[in-house]
């Protein structure tokens, strides 16, 4: 058994870290939501690629 | 009025969001430092350092190593040779009455309030020791219960090693304010290994 005093706790470090991305993460993930709203009703994707699929408006498949 | 987002509408926290992430930043960079620094300062002063064996397996009584009663111990589990028994006997008595299987160290002293950290380091082999452990204040008479567990598993199963478990453990107390402590230890196992070979 062994006891040693005053030895930084770098787990403490790791959650301050964290703590301190709270506010961030949460913004960013705020921001890509509110992009991925801001782009749904366009034939395009937020990076630029064209949207693919059945969920067109020309409604030609049938 | 309108609902959902508009084409062309911008995000409303962009000017907040650079502010809350330069923060961040910051913060970050100024904890990383305070750490830095604190880790290179940090005094890490040994205070109570022992070693125990186990000296009756059967009846989990331990002795400090390097002790005389564990060096009387060890020589008891080697043999005594051409002892007269009347005085083996004697001689194992007291070294049983040295032996406890409740431990109770003698004083240490801690200079400044700061935290510790609290360690067990035992040659578990798929078996397990662990010890409650007392930190008792002689001065205020306050008492921090921790328990440590030392365990290692290995083995082989269809052909692949595995291990599990750790050999070394640690545990944290905050804020132990300076004083003189003592440390009451409670050791226990299920360690048919650690059995001396005359038990």
């Amino acid at each position: 058994m062994k006891l040693t005093s005053g030895v930084p706790r770098f787990l403490y470090l790791v959650w301050t870290l964290v703590l301190l991305m709270l506010g961030p993460v949460y913004l960013g993930l705020s921001r890509i939501s509110f992009e991925g709203r801001r782009w749904s009703q366009s034939d395009f994707s937020s990076g630029g690629a064209e949207k693919t699929g059945d969920d067109g408006d020309d409604g030609d498949d049938s | 009025m309108p609902t959902g987002v508009g084409a062309c509408q911008p995000w409303p926290h962009a000017g907040s969001a650079r502010i809350w992430w330069r923060t961040a930043q910051v913060l970050a960079l100024a904890a990383i430092a305070f750490f830095a620094v604190s880790f290179v300062l940090a005094p890490r002063k040994v205070v109570f350092d022992k070693t125990y064996q186990l000296y009756d397996a059967g009846k989990a009584l331990y002795v400090e190593a390097g002790t005389r009663h564990a060096g009387k111990a060890e020589r008891h589990v080697a043999g005594p040779g051409g002892q007269p028994e009347v005085a083996r006997r004697a001689a194992s008595g007291r070294r049983e009455a040295a032996a406890k299987s409740v431990l109770l160290s003698e004083p240490f002293a801690t200079e400044r309030t700061t935290n510790m950290r609290a360690q067990i380091f035992s040659p578990s082999s798929n078996n397990w020791v662990g010890v409650g452990a007392d930190l008792i204040s002689e001065s205020t008479g306050e008492v921090r219960s921790f328990y440590l567990l030392s365990d290692r598993y290995s083995g082989v199963d269809g052909g692949e090693k595995w291990s599990e478990g750790s050999q070394s453990r640690s545990v944290w107390l905050s804020r132990v304010p300076a004083g003189r402590f003592v440390l009451r230890l409670d050791p226990e196992s299920d360690s048919p290994g650690l059995r001396p070979p005359s038990a």
